[in-house]
């Protein structure tokens, strides 16, 4: 096996005799690093960081080493092609990174070429740069976004920023809870969806506020949610959570966005005279409990089943409900107000008897 | 100057033999100087394979999309896939492990005729490096797993907190030589505890003190720290802990004990991408907690870079397995002796009725579930057993059955359990109560039921923690009436906390296989579902 890798380090492309290195030193040029007194604020603008990377053999003395390394960031986003070239065991150059969040490093592997086909072994050496220090994401921050189906840290294991703000908790269901930053502006995207599986812990009672605030960000039927949470909540009292918003336009796709998971309103929302049998929203109700409520030009949806099992709302079609308030949330194309509370729903007054000449 | 070989690994099983002579294996010459250095290190990590050797089909959710399972690309899972994922990454990694959390018996025919030959001889042909011993590995007794596991094991067995004592049962000793507490592993220099985490939840008789194992069951707060110490005191640079304790276990021992750097669990049948992160409450470190998944749906892939016998960044990749890749030959080689067999023996492909539509396990709003009704009606009206009442645990039934036909083999993967049927007399106070536990346990799993039932009818309210408007055959509950139930001889004997049932002294095991009456009524009907035949009828109502 020997003989054989040093038959291919020796004829591959490019000449000369190489040797795939056993470690990688790398410093960082003059850049701040952040403490995690003092962190850096967390940003999801590229920076470009100065790196040197240096190649060294088993004894850690320097290598004369060509070939590339792969490079990745973690936690964090990086801005160009994750591949460096090293000449002679040694690349100065910059790595833009973004997102980073927490302690976060910069990695070289050796794993190869980027282009496979010049046939040099992987040494697997690897190297990381020192720490960069990072504040973690404020809700707001996290679900900056020019995209309502993703955010910024889709598919990390996420750290949200509540040890100094007033992060608190708005409603809670059977298997998750809603939060809202109130130190950041309605329509911000300062609230979120916590998913717990099963039944919330206590502490989370409706108006407690947080402390810690970690876990999976994943982007499920297109709402963000923190799943597998890790949570810690302060002792004090619990505050009056936020009125609901109003919902009245649906028109721009991101300022609804803002508004997932918050406590919102409809008034005055028409459930379609056409919902019933053969109709698709109909079909769709009967398979997921949702049904449509019509305001202006906007079609929303509710989904009662868990605070109102009793509500059977295709009665309602045609009728206008006064009030309607619930937590919302993305289905795909769907914006769908969910209900923790009967009361949050106003039925409109009984229908008034019909004249007995015309029954 | 000198290339670099592939690394090469040497076990050091338990850490008296590491402290007493295991020796690394030098490449091209001693080990390097890692002190100050950043170095690399994979783990491979699989789980609660539960016999799904062979590859299956099933609809993916949207969460197994999610994960890169995608929909029209199965079959899927197969243990010879899996090898091929694990040799492609092994030889894309340098320093490389594989550990298995457990639970590779159980779930599929192959196991119940093979009692988890199949699974050793294979898993141990994928490389397996090593594996926790998990609950289901009992499943066809104790004896059967120390003969299975010293035939065809060539991997360590893990289980720290498992003590092997009783002399009275000689399977007792064999386990207490064979399976290990902890295992190092030398790789190029950097040395890699290991310590088994056996579970403790699914096991009924373990929590008695003389208990049928022959196990007696040491608490994590006693072991972890103490075999920790041990493992770095024999020079290991990193602690990991195999683990089928669960989620919440692996979360709180990540929480509470500063030795481990690592946990890569099972027994959930979740897959955690990226992986969780738990910071230790005495040292502030963070600690990756890793779940890869079950049923041969996933291999799950942990790069870490250790530098001063600490783990300073981490990234996680998660493999599907599906038809797209190819089966690696050596492992398929030997799933073709058990392919012959089971062939002669059954007629797996055959027909045995037609699903119109998948039939579900679990209800869509958390009630009562298509496949659920259909079994707890088929329990309580097999003749011979003829019972006013039914319940049976959801996660009895372990997969959907999915649309088209339905063959013995999708049945041994909906209901690969041996269990068979248990009949007993209840007072309507004990129906009330089982039913209140059935509320409770339910609403720790975001109120989706946890049993399933026929002659009743509920509101299974979460909140509180109990059973209203309890209705039986159509009439009120009595709670002074009595009630004949058939349920599964598992939760008859206090499985997942069934205490009501446990401490009847009516039971009366039939011996009559729940999966053969499931099969009578797939023959009955031939068509499913039908009116009123294997479909969601509210019979359970959740409230929360």
């Amino acid at each position: 096996m020997t003989a054989l890798l040093w038959l291919v380090a020796c004829t591959r492309s490019g000449g000369g005799a190489h040797v795939e290195p056993s470690f990688l030193e790398v410093t960082l040029g003059n850049v701040d690093l952040g403490t995690p007194e003092a962190p850096l604020p967390f940003s999801s603008t590229l920076a470009a960081v100065p790196v040197s990377v240096r190649a060294l053999d088993r004894e850690g003395a320097p290598v004369d080493f060509d070939g590339d390394l792969s490079v990745r960031v973690r936690p964090g986003r990086l801005g160009e092609d994750p591949w460096i070239q090293v000449t002679d065991g040694v690349w100065s150059g910059t790595v833009s990174i973004r997102n980073g969040f927490g302690p976060t490093r910069i990695w070289f592997t050796d794993e190869g070429d980027k282009d496979q086909g010049t046939g040099r072994a992987p040494g697997w050496a690897a190297g990381v740069s020192p720490a960069f220090h990072y504040r973690f994401p404020t809700l707001s921050e996290m679900q900056e976004t020019t995209d309502p189906e993703t955010n910024q840290l889709a598919g990390e294991f996420a750290r949200v920023r509540v040890d100094d703000r007033r992060v608190v908790v708005t409603a809670r269901e059977a298997a998750g809870f809603w939060v809202t930053d109130l130190d950041s502006p309605v329509g911000s995207g300062n609230n979120l969806y916590v998913y717990t599986f099963q039944r919330p812990p206590s502490e989370a009672v409706v108006g407690a506020r947080l402390t810690l605030l970690g876990g999976i960000d994943q982007e499920y039927l297109a709402s963000t949610q923190i799943s597998h949470p890790t949570l810690a909540f302060a002792p004090d009292a619990p505050v009056a959570p936020p009125e609901a918003a109003e919902l009245d336009a649906c028109d721009d796709p991101l300022a609804v966005e803002g508004l997932e998971a918050a406590r919102v309103r409809l008034t005055d929302a028409v459930v379609p005279e056409d919902f019933g049998p053969g109709s698709e929203a109909y079909a769709d109700y009967l398979a997921y409990g949702q049904w449509p409520l019509v305001v202006g030009n906007c079609t929303w949806y509710v989904e009662s089943s868990g605070a109102a099992p009793d509500l059977v709302a295709v009665e309602l079609a045609g009728r206008t409900l006064p009030r309607v308030e619930g937590m919302l949330k993305q289905i795909f194309d769907k914006w769908v107000l969910v209900l923790v509370d009967a009361a949050d729903l106003t039925l409109p007054a009984a229908r008034p008897a019909a004249p007995r000449s015309a029954r | 100057m000198r290339v670099v070989d592939a690394v090469r690994v040497s076990v050091c099983m338990g850490v008296l033999a590491g402290a007493t002579g295991c020796v690394p294996v030098a490449v091209d010459g001693d080990p390097p100087d890692l002190s100050g250095r950043a170095v690399r290190m994979t783990f491979l990590h699989t789980s609660d394979v539960h016999a799904r050797l062979f590859e299956y089909d099933f609809d993916p959710s949207f969460t197994d999309n999610q994960l890169g399972l995608q929909d029209d690309a199965g079959p899927y899972g197969g243990i010879a896939e899996m090898a091929t994922i694990l040799r492609r990454e092994r030889a894309k990694a340098g320093r490389a492990l594989h550990f298995d959390s457990g639970d590779g018996f159980q779930g599929a025919i192959v196991f119940n005729e093979f009692a988890g030959e199949a699974e050793f001889r294979t898993l141990s042909a994928a490389g397996l490096d090593g594996a926790v011993l998990a609950n289901h590995e009992f499943d066809a007794g104790t004896e059967n797993l120390a003969d299975q596991m010293l035939a065809n094991a060539a991997y360590p067995l893990l289980a720290a907190n498992y003590d092997f004592q009783s002399a009275d049962l000689p399977w007792a000793t064999q386990l207490e030589d064979f399976v290990l507490p902890t295992a190092m592993y030398d790789l190029d220099g950097l040395r890699v505890g290991v310590i088994g985490m056996a579970n403790l939840s699914s096991l009924n008789s373990l929590e008695e003190q003389l208990n049928s194992l022959g196990i007696r069951v040491l608490e994590a707060g006693d072991v972890v720290p103490q075999r920790a110490s041990e493992l770095r005191d024999a020079g290991a640079d990193i602690v990991v802990v195999v683990s089928h304790m669960g989620l919440e276990w692996d979360k709180e021992m990540a929480r509470q004990f500063s030795g481990i750097d690592l946990i890569l669990g099972g027994h959930n049948h979740i897959a955690l991408d990226p992986p969780l992160i738990v910071v230790n409450d005495a040292t502030g470190k963070e600690v990756p907690v890793v779940h890869s998944g079950a049923f041969a749906k996933f291999v799950g892939r942990l790069d870490v870079v250790i530098q001063d016998r600490r783990i300073l960044s981490h990234d996680y990749h998660l493999f599907a397995v599906d038809r797209t890749i190819p089966k690696d030959p050596q492992v398929e080689e030997i799933l073709d002796e058990y392919r012959l067999r089971l062939d002669a023996d059954y007629r797996l492909d055959q027909a045995i009725g037609f699903a119109e539509e998948q039939l579900n396990r679990y209800g869509s709003g958390g009630g009562d579930s298509p496949l659920g009704n259909f079994t707890a009606e088929a329990m309580r009206t097999f003749p011979g057993i003829e019972t006013e009442i039914a319940l049976t645990n959801t996660l009895g039934i372990r997969a959907d059955i999915p649309q088209g036909d339905i063959t013995l083999d999708t049945l041994y993967n909906a209901m690969p359990f041996d269990n068979t049927i248990t009949t007993m007399f209840l007072s309507g106070r004990e129906v009330q109560e089982l039913l209140d536990y059935v509320s409770f346990r339910s609403s720790e799993r975001g109120c989706n039921s946890q049993a399933q039932v026929a002659g009743l009818a509920f509101t299974m309210d979460c909140a509180a923690h109990v059973a209203r408007d309890i209705v039986v055959n159509g009439a009120p509950l009595d709670p002074s009436g009595t009630y004949e139930l058939a349920t599964n001889n598992y939760i008859a004997h206090g499985g997942s906390g069934f205490e009501v049932l446990q401490r009847n002294t009516t039971q009366v095991d039939t011996g009559v296989s729940i999966r053969d009456v499931v099969q009578a009524a797939i023959i009955r009907y031939s068509s499913l579902p039908q009116a009123g035949v294997c479909v969601e009828d509210g019979r359970i109502q959740p409230v929360y």
